[in-house]
């Protein structure tokens, strides 16, 4: 019942970590190492000397996986603890098919609840909500995903995935609604003007991407959504809201049976169709900086390149190496120099974003304007030097310790679950996935991940937007130098 | 990119209560202990997964601060992570992340929050950190004058940056007027600037105390083996005598006040606060509860009145919400945020003429029956949720005691929420969404002299 929005302050750290959590794993088995003993002495965290060497236990998952007689993909993991279900489809169904058209997908996924036959936007909205149902949309670059949340009793059960099943099989596309959520974009597009780190987000795909299908914003431009149709809209859901380009991800209270009768009846209401193919991968971008000029307090700094695609075989490399940069929230390269021995920033993080082809690899921060120019060329600085010199071993074992440890934060809830189950399925990847990549993350050597990490990022190749204001510039002021290097101690498992 | 504008969830304050208890759910309802130093802890058990959630809440917010040193309790809550007796700096904020645990903290205008989320198997670690950081805080010079950078930084990207939440600033500090709750958690400027070290530890010696603390234990443990290990490490730390907090005025209804703001950037919006009592002030609990309907019923649900609302074919507004802060200690606001639709030409002026007729509504029309019912069995269903997120159980429990309204009554206001009447709310709008008790805010954009 707590309204804390209003005043909420946190520091950095809670949502990067979820990141590294989506990509999670299985129990960790790590040799014991010499240095350990040594590393125990520097502080005296009792409980920490008196933790096992074992790796947390996990929440098993036991996946389960079936296609439709129309050919969706289903997975589904049986939660019966909660007397309530989530439901997630997933459709080849993002702004990367757009085609000419930037913003047909995002409109067309707006517009899935606005009108089923019978029913308008209320009414569909009332169905939901008089059933306690919650139904959400969203749209991005590859992907475009549906869900609903309900309780698992039959009398809410059923009314709610007959309403899902329509909405999502067979929306009407009423005209009105079409051109209100125009005016919503349209508006949007307004608002993010007076945003510097929309802008230059904006620019930086524009300029990593050049005419690949990512380059544009999902939401599309105020030109291009204007004259979109609603015939446009009509046959984009038919041709991506097929059965056989969607993902069925399923958790909750019910049984094999009944989760079958679940994604039939949602696969049955979809149009008939294959899978969309995949976007062609991007060529290189052309290095360089551009600047936008404007008249905010905090200078917005991105540095990025192409990445990788999701089912590349160096990621459990690329996203260890990734995380001792600037993945985690506390303790990473970019974030010890820039904020804890500068105070330059509020956080840094890196990111590599792995999609259906080349994701972008991302350093994002703020800082303040008259530093600017010199936080720009330390990020750049400490990005070269680790390229050079790869993590240290005492990195890399820090980062196998925390990967074990966080992973069973991966499974608690039924909404991390389905996030997980609607991954592996839409970029296809194994069941085993999630051991798999622990396995493999777990047996990483210093120097695979910095052979990786060099496979994939040059320093000098780096495509990079700035948005502030334009003032003069002052020399960065010299880091305090309390860090010295001091093992954490914690023990191995 | 995500769609949020469009798709923003129905119900957002009245319907964000936590199931302790979901009814059909295995799990036992809150349980409980206090120590003999005064600490209270709070346990609800859920063994799903071998993941607990820790929360330390102490009970200092912004709105303990005095005059002219707005941002302090948010500054200590940063500085705490520089570091205690047994862990340096480093060691502190990197340890937890390196064990696999999600572990941050938060500032509020009634607490100061640490928590962790992470393996059932090292909450003694998580515990063992909470408690050394509780007496044996380092609080070093460098670290200070550092942070304080840190912090500022913070405040420009979360509010300087921002037209918006600088008009937001403005808009509470008018609205609350001389209640401590007028000041931004994250403090003013000028008050950053002159913020000492020194403050900072006597405010550190005055409030983190095991008697001032309320401890939070959510996930898969029972209450044998926690108390325990809250003995075991909180046991032997020593309360102290706390300084009674200065009594924070009521609102009551002071009357109309309004403001203009004009700044580039800033787009054409309507903001109205009301002042309202929370649950804790309310002399009558169910007044606090009909009012946290009153967002769902005007703005927030799909048949709300003003979402309805219409000037010529088109839709009124543009942008809506409402919220109104139900826990807090002190008495609150219920406030409305509107962009009137602009391609309709619907002024400022037309917005707020709409806005109370709607109010008008809800005082001189009784609400239907549907609606009611349709409110609250998402009410019910929203409970069952909840359950399905540790941290979200474990901050339903914090605030709820940090602003004096003990957890345990949660499962008896929700109850009292689902057989609230129409009458009720139609009693609790007319006394409390009064020209006497608003502030109203108009923003617009500044143009440029030269455009």
């Amino acid at each position: 019942m707590s309204n804390r929005s209003a005043s909420r302050y946190t520091l950095p750290g809670s949502g990067i970590i979820l990141m590294a959590l989506a990509m999670a794993f299985s129990p960790a088995q790590a040799d014991t190492k010499a240095e350990n003993s040594a590393a125990r002495q520097t502080n005296t965290l009792q409980s920490l000397a008196e933790l096992d060497g074992k790796a947390p236990s996990r929440r098993q998952l036991n996946i389960q996986s079936w296609n439709t007689a129309e050919g969706a993909r289903v997975l589904f993991v049986e939660a019966r603890e909660l007397p309530m279900f989530d439901l997630r489809v997933t459709f080849a169904a993002g702004s990367s098919q757009d085609g000419d058209t930037p913003g047909l997908a995002t409109l067309t996924n707006a517009m899935l609840n606005e009108g089923v036959a019978g029913k308008d936007v209320t009414a569909i909205a009332q169905g939901f909500e008089g059933l306690g149902a919650d139904f959400g949309n969203g749209s991005y670059r590859d992907m475009a995903v549906a869900t609903l949340r309900s309780l698992s009793a039959a009398d809410k059960r059923e009314p709610a995935l007959k309403l899902f099943a329509e909405v999502v099989g067979r929306p009407t596309f009423p005209e009105d609604a079409l051109k209100r959520i125009k005016n919503q974009v349209l508006a949007g597009f307004e608002y993010e003007k007076q945003n510097p780190g929309k802008l230059a987000g904006k620019a930086l795909f524009a300029n990593l991407y050049g005419n690949h299908p990512y380059a544009h914003p999902s939401d599309g431009t105020a030109q291009s959504i204007a004259p979109i149709s609603l015939e446009q809209l009509r046959a984009f859901h038919a041709r991506a809201y097929t059965a056989g380009n969607a993902v069925i991800a399923l958790v909750g209270d019910l049984s094999r049976d009944e989760a079958q009768a679940v994604a039939a009846q949602v696969s049955a209401a979809l149009p008939k169709g294959p899978a969309l193919s995949k976007p062609q991968q991007p060529e290189a971008p052309k290095p360089g900086i551009t600047h936008i000029d404007f008249p905010s307090k905090q200078t917005h700094l991105m540095l990025a390149e192409l990445g990788i695609d999701r089912n590349d075989p160096d990621w459990p490399a690329l996203s260890m190496g990734n995380q001792i940069l600037g993945g985690g929230a506390f303790g990473t390269r970019l974030m010890t120099e820039v904020r804890e021995k500068r105070g330059l920033t509020y956080g840094v993080y890196s990111a590599f974003s792995p999609m259906q082809v080349r994701g972008p690899f991302m350093i994002n921060l703020q800082t303040r304007a008259e530093l600017s120019e010199g936080t720009l060329k330390l990020v750049q600085d400490i990005l070269a030097d680790y390229l050079k010199t790869g993590p240290t071993q005492q990195e890399l074992d820090d980062a196998k310790r925390e990967l074990a440890g966080s992973f069973p934060l991966s499974n608690a809830s039924n909404s991390s679950i389905v996030g997980q189950l609607g991954a592996i399925g839409f970029y296809d990847l194994p069941l085993t996935w999630l051991e798999d990549f622990m396995q493999q993350s777990q047996s990483l050597t210093v120097d695979q991940v910095k052979a990786a990490l060099n496979k994939h990022l040059a320093a000098d190749k780096l495509v990079i937007v700035t948005a502030g204001p334009k003032v003069p510039q002052k020399p960065l002021p010299a880091p305090t130098d309390k860090l010295a290097e001091q093992p954490l101690g914690v023990p191995e498992h | 990119m995500p769609f949020t504008y469009l798709r923003r969830a129905a119900a957002a304050i009245a319907t964000s209560c936590l199931a302790l208890t979901a009814a059909a759910s295995p799990h036992t309802s809150l349980q409980g202990f206090r120590l003999d130093n005064g600490l209270q802890v709070y346990l609800h058990e859920d063994h799903r997964a071998p993941i607990i959630s820790a929360q330390l809440w102490y009970h200092v917010g912004s709105s303990h601060e005095p005059e002219g040193h707005s941002g302090l309790t948010h500054a200590l809550e940063h500085l705490i992570f520089e570091g205690t007796r047994k862990l340096t700096a480093d060691q502190y904020k990197t340890l937890l992340a390196r064990l696999g645990s999600e572990a941050n903290a938060f500032t509020t205008a009634d607490a100061t929050v640490f928590y962790q989320t992470l393996p059932a198997s090292r909450l003694e670690i998580a515990l063992e950190v909470m408690a050394d950081s509780m007496q044996n805080a380092t609080l070093g010079e460098a670290d200070f004058a550092r942070e304080l950078q840190v912090i500022k930084a913070e405040r420009r990207t979360e509010v300087e940056d921002s037209p918006m939440a600088l008009a937001m600033e403005r808009i509470h500090a008018l609205a609350y007027g001389h209640s401590p709750y007028a000041t931004p958690v994250i403090g003013y400027r000028q008050y950053l600037e002159d913020l000492s070290l020194a403050t900072l530890r006597v405010w550190y010696q005055t409030w983190y105390h095991p008697n001032n603390a309320t401890l939070v234990i959510v996930g898969d443990t029972t209450l044998e083996a926690l108390q325990a290990l809250v003995e075991r490490h909180f046991g032997t730390l020593s309360p102290a005598p706390l300084r009674s907090r200065d009594p924070v005025p009521p609102s009551d209804a002071p009357g109309e006040r309004r403001l203009v703001i004009a700044q580039a950037g800033l787009g054409e919006r309507l903001v109205m606060a009301f002042n309202t009592p929370s649950l804790f002030t309310a002399g009558n609990t169910e007044d606090a509860l009909a009012l946290s309907l009153v967002p769902q019923l005007l703005s927030e649900g799909v048949n709300a009145r003003l979402r309805k609302h219409r000037t010529g074919s088109a839709p009124t507004f543009q942008y809506l919400r409402a919220e109104y802060t139900l826990v807090q200690q002190g008495d609150s606001l219920l406030t409305l945020i509107a962009v009137p639709n602009s391609e309709q030409h619907v002024s400022l002026e037309d917005a707020e003429a709409s806005i109370w007729e709607a109010i008008e509504s809800l005082q001189y029309v009784r609400v239907d029956e549907h609606e009611l019912r349709r409110a609250k069995a998402r009410q019910l269903a929203e409970r069952v949720f909840a359950a399905d997120d540790l941290a979200a159980q474990g901050r339903a429990i914090g605030s709820h005691a940090v602003s004096g309204v003990p957890p345990e009554r949660l499962e008896d206001d929700r109850q009292a929420l689902q057989n609230l009447t129409a009458l009720r709310l139609q009693q609790a709008a007319q006394h409390y969404l009064t020209r006497d008790r608003v502030t109203v805010a108009y923003l617009r954009n500044e143009e440029k002299p030269n455009e």
